[in-house]
């Protein structure tokens, strides 16, 4: 734990150098402050300036426009009231007097109330040509044809209307005019005279003195046709606007509405200029404004918005400053605390603030913090003398490894296990204490080092100081420091001594035999296999003596288990002797024991040990006081006639033991391809059955049986055929055989029922009811709950039990005669009928047959094959029909082939038949064929007959 | 104001003079018919002159007469009951009120009710478009109350609700005086009026305003002359009254268009 310590020492070192301090808080937030302020500042002023800049230039150019708008419709109203004066003057009693009756009197008097407005006012006849012309209040002599001029002329054209000309200098007047003309046309479109009045334009500086401008503002009447019709200075009268140095843009068709046109040179003066046009007329007004005059507003307000946008700048550092000047402190005062604590690592340091805010939290939860690693500090001395105990307690070896292989600790049970002091052991390199394969070692410890992979147990062996082994289990766990880095594995070592000796006796339980103590059938197969192993690099080879002891069951079952125990271990001890050292002798279970015979020379060699043997177990056992003889028959198969795989060679010496029994006992038979086949031929038919089975190839024949006394059928022996697809119609005897050794016989004989009683109640329903015969098997006897099974079938089937009769052999009902006669007692309580099929071939006794609860006896074909000739069986036949009789059974004879055998057995008094001469077995449509047509048999002759 | 003025002085010089004065004043309807009658019926009762005034208007003939400023009025409207006291009117004639152009306008003879009001609606405003030469149709309109105007208003059909765009002239004389003196005019007259001028009457609806359609009512526009005194007639009033019945004068009225009736 001392490196502990050193190691966070270590990281102190190495951490990062405290960071030099650059700029202190309160100069960053005084920074950021200003930015924000400035930045806030910045963008109101702007936005600010930008709204009031462009509220005075609304308000300035509103202004404008009104100024614009008035002197347009002051100018509009002005040349209006003069048109109507020259209107009034054409439209006017006088011009018509005049027209009437050429007075020139009243019309000079019409003309001098107008004399102030218009200088010079004149009457023109209908072909231009003045009549009476006022000017400066005289009449005028000077009377000309103004026919040809424009105004005249469009006078002419638009008659009633008031026609202002273009600017002109009047020679007579000396200066600009413009003038006004009205040609008068009555109702009936008659020209009754044109007035033309001399308007001079200094009239209009009259007009617009009207509105009392603003010094510096002037106004520049222009008309449709471009010419000044009022300046500030007399001297542009008249003249085309577009000659003055007034940019060109101004001039051209008069906008709709008035209109800021923006900052010009007009008439020599730097202006703002706004256009208004004058109702009607088409004339524009421009007013001028001096730039200087326009804009002024404006800088005055953009210098005081920067007065006043540094100002608030400057308040709001000197506000940053105190506030941040606040904000630091504290976090000064924990920066002190921070570094003392740094420093001296004294954890009892408290920082003394307290405040509402963030920062008094802080402070508060500084001090907490404190607390709790005061706590933890105290919690981590606690914890790790809790470790120290707990690891000082352990039973196991703990070992920590440093990545170098080397001891860095140990624990007290190591040092007390391997006999080593502590001293000895920090710095040894861990395998120097193992006894395995010390390379396997380190590599385990470098992948441990390398990889995550989850660290698997490894089983190996320590060596102690005083050499001792102790069998261990390591399990390891890598120690991993703080940035994940492994800085050794830990190991622990649990000793696994009283395990590994368990395990060891196991194995030995697993291999051998508990009896006897020779290897078992699991360690007999492993050497035979490692001897089969070893063959092909020799020119030996090896054998298997296979062996039972005859008739050992008959000895078990009449002397008792503990007598065949210990045959068995004698003969095991025979046994061994009879082989050398490395011949391995097992007991495979029962009284079952092989031999494996390593490195044979020559068959011979293999028949010595074998006839040893016999030899050998034939000089008697003494047990209990009793002596024994052993025979035993032997089977051998050698490598590699008898098999090239241990376990056929196995299965082939079996083989040949069973010929060996076969051939009488005690004996041996070497093994031989041919022991084989017959055995492959059996399992060929089986799988057939199978097959056979679940493709429902076997079908049901029909043999009738047939009452002597009535001559009809009264019955038929249902008899098993198998219609075999490739091979046709298969017998009997090939298959039955097969069936019955394999058990296949049990779901064969069910089919078989089921068949027989459907197609019986079929019958039954077709009217023709007839009692169906239905053979069973030993095994089914023997191995099934027949009387469960055949009323399972009456049940799914239908069929009334009295029409079920089952045929059973002697041998059945001998086998277990307490069981056979329960079974027959509960079949017959059923309702079924039972037959004792072959009766005549066993060794039935009278005695037996009358305990048994049957029906009907059946003699066997073997005895009806020959009457009446034969004597033995003619005695036979009888004898046999009258004990059914004396016995209350019906007798029918199987096998009839001829009218004689019939007529016979008839005279016997043998009640029913069955046999070729009436039928052989057929199919089911034969047999309602037969029904069908009556085929019987005339009872007095024998005869076939149909009835 | 100045006619009457003008017979008040002609009055008062009556006083001084032997020969008697019968002075007619009222509508000008009739004024040219009378004027024509005076003549005559001078030739037959020596030293009684007849003054036909310039149109007071059939109103101001009725003020007239009550206020026996003149012997009798010349009216073209019946009394009305406010009027009538005191008062005798005398039918003596039938005037057709007809429509007229002026010569310069080829073409045109027969004009319809419709497109009288078309006319006067201002729809129609070119000769155009009533097949005449191509040029402005200056209509000629009387004022409302005009005798003349009353007539057309209650038998012309649509007449008295158009709002008329035409040029109104104020007393008959004038409208005559407009009538023949502008080329391309248009408008209507009591037939007396205009009958020995070469103005252009036109038929209406193809009916033109002979004495026979007058008396047979298919041409319906009409008017009567009347004769207003104050009380019974006496002297040379009542002969100028029992002149008008006479077949001479009948004979005049014929002549000037106008269909005399009897007493």
């Amino acid at each position: 734990m001392g490196d502990l310590r050193a190691s966070t020492t270590t990281a102190r070192d190495n951490g990062p150098a405290r960071p030099r301090r650059k700029a202190s808080i309160t100069l960053r937030l005084v920074m950021m402050q200003g930015i924000i302020v400035l930045m806030v500042a910045t963008i109101i002023g702007v936005a600010s300036y930008r709204v009031m800049v462009s509220h005075f230039k609304v308000v300035q150019e509103s202004e404008t426009r009104a100024i614009a708008n008035s002197v347009a419709s002051l100018v509009g109203n002005d040349v209006k009231g003069m048109g109507e004066v020259v209107e009034q003057l054409a439209k006017g009693e006088a011009v018509a007097k005049y027209y009437r009756s050429f007075s020139p009197a009243t019309l000079a008097q019409a003309f001098t109330v107008h004399n102030n407005l218009f200088p010079e006012i004149t009457y023109a006849n209908a072909l231009g040509e003045e009549e009476v012309k006022l000017r400066q209040g005289d009449l005028s002599s000077d009377l000309r044809d103004i026919g040809r001029s424009e105004s005249y002329n469009q006078a002419e054209r638009t008659p009633n209307k008031v026609i202002i000309s273009t600017a002109q200098i009047s020679s007579v007047l000396g200066q600009p005019i413009i003038t006004l003309s009205y040609r008068y046309h009555n109702y009936f479109d008659q020209f009754l005279g044109h007035i033309q009045a001399s308007l001079p334009l200094s009239h209009f500086d009259q007009v617009i003195k009207e509105i009392e401008l603003d010094n510096n503002v002037y106004v520049v009447l222009v008309n449709a046709e471009g010419e000044i019709l009022h300046a500030p200075d007399a001297r542009w009268l008249g003249k085309p606007f577009k000659t003055t140095d007034t940019d060109l843009a101004l001039v051209g068709a008069a906008p709709a509405t008035t209109t800021v046109l923006g900052r010009y040179r007009l008439l020599g003066s730097d202006t703002v200029v706004t256009r208004a046009t004058v109702p009607n007329l088409g004339w524009s007004i421009f007013v001028a404004i001096p730039a200087a005059t326009y804009f002024g507003p404006t800088k005055d307000l953009t210098h005081a918005m920067v007065v006043v946008g540094l100002i608030a700048l400057l308040i709001g550092l000197v506000v940053a400053y105190l506030f941040a000047h606040s904000l630091a402190q504290p976090i000064k005062l924990l920066t002190r605390a921070t570094s003392e604590i740094s420093a001296q690592g004294s954890l009892t340091e408290r920082v003394q603030w307290q405040s509402a805010d963030e920062l008094g939290e802080l402070a508060h939860s500084f001090n907490q913090m404190l607390d709790q690693l005061a706590r933890s500090q105290t919690d981590l001395l606690d914890a790790r003398h809790e470790v120290e105990d707990i690891l000082r307690s352990m039973a196991d070896c703990l070992m920590v490894v440093h990545p170098d292989a080397t001891i860095i600790k140990v624990n007290d049970a190591t040092i007390r296990q391997l006999g080593y002091s502590e001293e000895a052991l920090i710095g040894m390199p861990l395998d120097t204490l193992i006894a395995d394969d010390k390379g396997l070692f380190r590599a385990v410890l470098a992948s441990d080092l390398a990889t995550d992979d989850r660290m698997s147990s490894i089983e190996t062996t320590l060596i102690t100081r005083d050499q001792r082994r102790i069998p261990v289990v390591f399990s390891r766990a890598p120690m991993v420091d703080s940035n994940g880095k492994k800085r050794g594995v830990v190991f622990v070592a649990r000793d696994i001594t009283d395990r590994k000796r368990a395990e060891e006796h196991l194995h030995y339980l697993a291999n051998h035999d508990a009896l006897t103590g020779l290897p078992n059938r699991l360690l007999f197969l492993d050497r035979l296999s490692q001897a089969m192993s070893r063959l092909p690099w020799h020119d030996r080879t090896v054998a298997l003596l296979y062996l039972d002891l005859d008739r050992f069951k008959t000895i078990n079952d009449t002397l008792g288990h503990d007598i065949g125990d210990l045959l068995l271990m004698g003969v095991a001890e025979r046994l061994s002797k009879c082989v050398r050292d490395g011949d391995t002798v097992a007991r495979l279970g029962g009284d079952e024991f092989v031999i494996l015979l390593n490195d044979i020379n020559k068959r011979s060699d293999v028949e010595v040990v074998a006839e040893k043997i016999i030899r050998s177990l034939s000089v008697p056992f003494e047990l209990a006081g009793e002596e024994f003889v052993a025979t035993t028959s032997i089977g051998i198969s050698q490598y590699p006639e008898g098999g090239e795989d241990p376990h056929i060679l196995l299965k082939n010496a079996d083989t040949a033991m069973y010929r060996a029994k076969e051939s009488g006992r005690n004996t041996f038979k070497l093994y031989a391809a041919a022991m084989n086949e017959k055995a492959m031929e059996a399992l060929r038919m089986e799988s057939a059955i199978r097959h056979g089975l679940d493709r429902h190839e076997f079908i049901l024949h029909y043999q009738p049986q047939v009452s002597l006394e009535s001559g009809r059928i009264i019955a038929v022996e249902a008899l098993i055929r198998w219609q075999h697809p490739e091979e046709g119609l298969v017998p009997p005897f090939k298959f039955l055989p097969v069936a019955e050794e394999t058990g296949l016989i049990l779901p064969m004989g069910e089919q078989v029922l089921y068949m027989a009683c459907r197609q019986a109640a079929q019958w039954l329903q077709a009217g023709r009811p007839l009692k169906v015969a239905v053979n069973i098997a030993n095994r089914q006897f023997k191995h099934i709950n027949l009387p469960q099974l055949v009323s399972k079938v009456l049940d799914e089937t239908g069929l009334p039990p009295e029409l079920l009769d089952l045929e059973l052999t002697e041998g059945i009902l001998m086998d277990q005669v307490d069981k056979a006669i329960k079974t027959l007692e509960s079949l017959r309580q059923m309702g079924v009928s039972l037959s004792l099929d072959d009766f005549g071939t066993g060794y039935s006794s009278l005695s037996y047959l009358k305990k048994f609860a049957l029906d009907t006896l059946k003699i066997d074909r073997s005895f009806v094959m020959d009457i009446p000739i034969d004597r033995d069986d003619v005695a036979i036949t009888r004898a046999v029909v009258e004990m059914g009789r004396s016995l209350g059974l019906e007798v029918v004879a199987e096998g009839v082939e001829n009218v004689e055998q019939l007529l016979f057995l008839k005279q016997l008094g043998c009640q029913s038949m069955q046999g070729f001469y009436f039928s052989k077995p057929v199919a089911a449509a034969e047999i309602e064929e037969m029904l069908r047509t009556g085929r019987a048999i005339d009872t007095s002759s024998g005869q076939l007959i149909l009835m | 104001m100045r006619f009457i003025y003008l017979v008040l002085l002609l009055l008062l010089g009556a006083n001084g003079v032997r020969a008697e004065t019968l002075v007619i004043a009222g509508t000008g309807d009739s004024q040219n018919l009378l004027r024509r009658l005076a003549p005559t019926f001078e030739s037959q009762h020596p030293g009684v002159t007849v003054k036909i005034p310039d149109s007071i208007g059939s109103r101001g003939g009725i003020r007239a007469v009550t206020a026996g400023q003149a012997d009798l009025g010349r009216t073209s409207q019946p009394l009305q009951p406010s009027e009538a006291t005191g008062l005798v009117e005398y039918r003596f004639a039938i005037s057709p009120i007809i429509f007229v152009a002026h010569p310069s306008v080829e073409r045109v003879t027969n004009i319809t009710s419709a497109q009288i009001v078309d006319i006067y609606a201002g729809r129609i405003d070119n000769w155009s478009q009533l097949n005449g030469p191509r040029h402005r149709l200056y209509a000629v309109d009387r004022e409302q109350g005009d005798s003349s105007r009353s007539v057309l208003e209650s038998k012309l059909a649509g007449f008295a609700v158009l709002k008329s765009t035409a040029k109104i002239f104020f007393s008959t004389p004038e409208t005559v005086e407009a009538l023949v003196h502008n080329p391309y005019a248009f408008g209507y007259l009591p037939l007396p009026e205009v009958a020995q001028t070469d103005i252009k009457q036109l038929s209406v609806e193809g009916v033109n305003a002979s004495t026979e359609n007058v008396i047979s009512g298919r041409y319906p526009y009409t008017t009567d002359f009347y004769i207003v005194s104050k009380g019974g007639a006496v002297g040379s009033a009542q002969a100028f009254i029992n002149f008008l019945y006479s077949e001479p004068a009948k004979k005049i009225m014929r002549e000037l268009g106008a269909v005399p009736v009897d007493k």
